[in-house]
């Protein structure tokens, strides 16, 4: 479960249910799993360039997680690391339990996320948790 | 010097406050919506699943035994202890000519040892 402290919910956090975040959340996800893939089939990034056709600085501001990055662009780059991408649309409070662990709880001093996401949760969510 | 919590899960990413002064929440109160967004989404990345492994964003600092988050020109220093499953921010800024800026890293080095000096002069349990 992620705890965040009131500074940081007036701050940042304000920002979470919005498409700006979830359009970062998605790049960074998106970006560590390109990197991750590479790291274990050992794929510099000389090598998705060459592959590409592109050079290896594009393929760093790639990793870099511009926003205007085109579906297009995205299952190039994906088709040529030896990956397929899936883009699926969910329920926003199933994609918050899945991402926050069921609810948001906070640290001290704290603020308590819970309760303001109680009224987007059907009533018996526990299997969805899981 | 007090490593104050941000956000946390099984990692924790926190702050350093000197007396009541914080550079990183200061650092970040003056950012664009979009560059606070983006260091939010590493900073609960990092707290949910661990530190980022893509380098563009999140880079070891060899020299100064620091990592550096990363978000358009914006940076922010830490240091890590692995053991705990800690990252301590230390201080933000804006990178110029791909370089970072001596001062910044000689500031995030001092408050890395201040903070971890502070931890053994602690009295133990």
């Amino acid at each position: 479960m992620l705890k965040v402290s009131r500074w940081y919910q007036d701050h940042i956090g304000q920002f979470r249910d919005t498409p700006e975040f979830e359009t970062e959340r998605l790049l960074v996800d998106l970006t560590e799993e390109l990197v991750a893939h590479m790291d274990r089939q050992d794929i510099s990034r000389a090598e998705l360039a060459r592959r590409l056709g592109v050079s290896r600085a594009f393929v760093t501001n790639l990793l870099k997680g511009s926003p205007n990055l085109t579906i297009k662009t995205l299952v190039r780059v994906a088709y040529a690391a030896g990956l397929n991408i899936e883009i699926s649309m969910q329920p926003k409070w199933l994609t918050n339990i899945r991402k926050y662990g069921f609810l948001i709880d906070a640290t001290q001093p704290s603020v308590d996320l819970n309760e303001a996401h109680m009224d987007q949760l059907p009533d018996d969510v526990s299997a969805l948790a899981a | 010097m007090l490593a104050r919590v941000l956000v946390q899960n099984k990692w924790t990413v926190s702050v350093l406050e000197e007396g009541s002064r914080c550079r990183v929440e200061q650092f970040l109160v003056g950012l664009d919506r979009q560059a606070k967004t983006r260091f939010g989404v590493l900073f609960e990345r990092t707290a949910n699943e661990g530190p980022i492994q893509n380098d563009t964003q999140f880079k070891y600092i060899r020299e100064w035994t620091l990592w550096e988050f990363k978000s358009q020109q914006w940076r922010i220093l830490s240091f890590k202890i692995d053991e705990e499953r800690h990252i301590i921010l230390t201080n933000g800024f804006k990178e110029e000519k791909s370089r970072i800026p001596k001062a910044e890293l000689e500031r995030a080095d001092r408050m890395r040892a201040e903070y971890l000096a502070s931890l053994e002069e602690e009295p133990s349990a």
